[in-house]
C-alpha cells in the first residue's frame, strides 16, 4: 500500500470529522439575546375578579434532587395560594419560567413532577380556557397521595404559544432547534384540594381563565399565547 | 495474546513507534478526539455527576482501554469501499444533529458508527472485527432514551417499595406504605427514582458482560444465567439501600438518614452487586465443571 494514498484517506477522514466538530459549533443554537426575565413576581397580580394569594398552603415543587442532572437551572418560579373570598375556595397557582425552555421545564411537567413526590397520578386529559381572549388548549390531570387528592390544570406555552407536552411540542422544539431558535417557556399550572369531579375543574379552568384576562397584553401574550 | 505486525522483511518506517503506525493512526485519533472529547466533558460536567450514572465513565475507560490493547495488533488489509464512507457520513450526522441539539442519544451514540468506519477506512474491515467488541460494549455509554425510563422506573420503583415493606413488616417494625412513600414510626421516607434500580441494573449488565467477555466461558447457558440474575440481583441491591436507609433514619433519625443517602450508599451497595454477580459464576463454574468431570468419567 504506498504512502500518498494511506495519508490522503486518512487526512480525509480525519478532515471529515473535524469539519463535523466545527459545523456543530456552528449550527448550536443560542439562546435568544434579546429576551428579558419576565419578573413573574410583579407581573401576576395578587387579586383578580374575586380571587386574593394568600400565604398559606404549600404548591407541590420539584424535588431538588431532580434537578441536580438537569443542564440549565431553572429561571424563574412563582408559588401562590389564591383564595376567593366568596366562597372561601382556595386554588394553588405554580408558573415556572425558563428562558431557555429545552428540557428544564420537563421536570414541572405534572405527571412528572407529582409522581416523582409520590403521589398517584391517575388520570390525564385536556381542558379549556374560555374567557374574551379566545380558548386556550389546557390539560387536566388528577393525582392523590393518601387524603391529599388535588385536581390540576396546566398548559406550557413556549415561544409565544401554547404546545403543551408530547411528540408535538418535541417535534415543534427540533424545529426551532434546527432554526437556531432556543424559545422561552412558561408552565402554568393550578390546582387545588378537592375531589376529582367536573366543578372541580370548571373552578380551576374559570380561576385561571380570570388570570389570564387579568394580565397585561404583553405578558399575556408571553405566558399564554393569546 | 498475537504479537504485534511488524514487517520482518523490511526496516520500519520512521513513524512507527511503540508498533503503532503514527502516520495512520495519527489522524485518526486526532478527528475522533476532536468530536468527542467535548462530548466526555459535557457528559461529566452534567450526567456523569449524578450517582445513577457510574458506569458511563467505567464503560468508556474499559472500550478505550481494549482498543488501545489491540490497536499494535492491527494489520492493514484491503481498505473498506463505499459502505464505509457512507456509514461515517451518517455517523457525523448523527453527531451534528445530536450534540447541536442536545440529544445525548444521538451524540454519544454516533461514536459507534464513526469508530467502526473510522478505523474500517484506514484499515479495513477484516481488522474492524478486531475492535468490534469495546466499540460496541460503548452502547452501554449511552443514555437510555427519556421514553424508556420513564416507562421503566415506575413499576420498579413500587416493586422495590413493596419488597422492603414486606420484609420490614415480617421483621416486626411498625412499617405501612402508600404508593411508593413508606412510613414508619413517626418518618416518612419516598423511595425515589434513583432507588428504582433501572441504572443499577444497566450498570450492572455492562460490567456483567465484560467480565463474561473476559472469562471466554464456553456454555452457552452459564453465560445466560449470569446475564438474566442481573435483574433480580440489582433489585435486591436497591431493597437492601431502602431498608438500610429506613432503619438508620428510624434509629438516628433524618440526618443521619439523608448523610448515608448521599454518601457511599449508592457505591457501595454496587460492588457488592457486583461482587455477588462474581459469587454466582464461582457457583455456577463448580456445578460446570462437576458436569465436565462426569463427563470424562464415563
Amino acid at each position: 500500500m504506498r504512502d500518498k494514498s494511506v495519508s490522503r484517506r486518512g487526512f480525509l477522514v480525519s478532515g471529515l470529522m473535524v469539519g463535523a466538530a466545527g459545523t456543530t459549533y456552528l449550527v448550536t443554537p443560542r439562546a435568544s439575546a434579546a429576551v428579558s426575565a419576565p419578573n413573574l413576581e410583579l407581573i401576576i397580580p395578587k387579586s383578580f375578579s374575586g380571587w386574593v394569594s394568600v400565604e398559606s398552603q404549600a404548591p407541590v415543587l420539584p424535588d431538588p434532587n431532580l434537578q441536580r442532572t438537569v443542564n440549565q437551572i431553572y429561571d424563574e418560579t412563582l408559588a401562590r395560594t389564591y383564595v376567593e373570598p366568596r366562597t372561601g375556595r382556595a386554588v394553588m397557582l405554580v408558573i415556572a419560567y425558563g428562558a431557555k425552555q429545552t428540557d428544564s421545564l420537563q421536570a414541572h411537567q405534572p405527571e412528572v413532577c407529582y409522581g416523582a413526590q409520590g403521589f398517584v397520578v391517575e388520570r390525564s386529559g385536556d381542558a379549556a380556557i374560555s374567557g374574551a381572549f379566545g380558548t386556550l388548549p389546557a390539560k387536566l390531570v388528577y393525582a392523590f397521595q393518601g387524603a391529599r387528592t388535588e385536581p390540576i390544570v396546566y398548559w406550557l406555552a413556549v415561544g409565544e404559544r401554547i404546545t403543551n407536552f408530547g411528540l408535538r411540542q418535541k417535534f415543534r422544539q427540533l424545529q426551532d432547534g434546527i432554526r437556531g431558535k432556543i424559545p422561552e417557556g412558561f408552565l402554568v399550572r393550578a390546582s387545588l384540594i378537592g375531589p376529582d369531579e367536573p366543578e372541580s375543574y370548571s373552578v380551576l379552568e374559570e380561576f385561571l381563565s380570570g388570570l389570564v384576562s387579568s394580565l397585561p397584553p404583553s405578558s399575556r401574550r408571553r405566558i399564554a399565547g393569546v | 495474546m498475537a504479537a504485534s505486525a511488524v514487517n520482518l522483511t523490511s526496516p520500519p518506517a520512521p513513524t512507527q513507534l511503540g508498533g503503532l503506525d503514527w502516520w495512520r493512526l495519527g489522524p485518526l485519533l486526532l478527528g475522533v478526539a476532536t468530536l468527542f472529547l467535548p462530548t466526555y466533558w459535557r457528559l461529566g460536567t452534567t450526567l456523569w455527576q449524578g450517582e445513577d450514572h457510574i458506569h458511563g465513565p467505567i464503560v468508556l475507560a474499559v472500550s478505550a482501554w481494549l482498543i488501545w490493547k489491540r490497536l499494535p495488533t492491527l494489520v492493514p488489509k484491503q481498505p473498506a469501499g463505499v459502505s464505509a464512507w457512507v456509514l461515517l457520513l451518517l455517523g457525523l450526522l448523527f453527531y451534528i444533529f445530536g450534540r447541536s441539539q442536545e440529544i445525548l442519544l444521538f451524540e454519544v451514540g454516533a461514536q459507534i458508527p464513526i469508530l467502526l468506519s473510522g478505523f474500517a477506512l484506514t484499515y479495513g474491515w477484516a481488522s474492524v472485527s478486531r475492535l468490534a467488541f469495546p466499540i460496541f460494549y460503548l452502547f452501554f455509554m449511552v443514555p437510555l432514551p427519556g421514553l424508556v425510563v420513564d416507562g421503566l422506573t415506575a413499576p420498579l420503583k413500587v416493586l422495590v417499595s413493596q419488597i422492603a415493606e414486606s420484609l420490614l413488616y415480617l421483621a416486626g417494625y411498625p412499617i405501612a406504605r402508600q404508593g411508593v412513600i413508606l412510613h414508619m414510626g413517626p418518618y416518612q421516607l419516598l423511595v425515589a427514582d434513583a432507588c428504582s434500580g433501572l441504572n443499577s441494573i444497566f450498570s450492572l449488565f455492562a460490567l456483567g458482560l465484560f467480565y463474561l467477555y473476559l472469562m471466554q466461558h464456553k456454555h452457552f447457558g452459564r453465560n445466560a444465567v449470569l446475564l438474566t440474575a442481573v435483574v433480580p440481583i440489582a433489585i435486591t441491591a436497591n431493597v437492601i439501600r431502602v431498608i438500610a436507609l429506613i432503619l438508620i433514619t428510624y434509629y438516628y433519625g433524618d440526618d443521619a438518614g439523608q448523610g448515608f443517602m448521599h454518601g457511599f450508599a449508592g457505591m457501595t451497595l454496587f460492588l457488592a452487586g457486583l461482587l455477588l454477580l462474581l459469587g454466582l459464576d464461582g457457583v455456577l463454574g463448580f456445578f460446570v465443571d462437576r458436569r465436565k468431570v462426569k463427563q470424562h468419567a464415563r
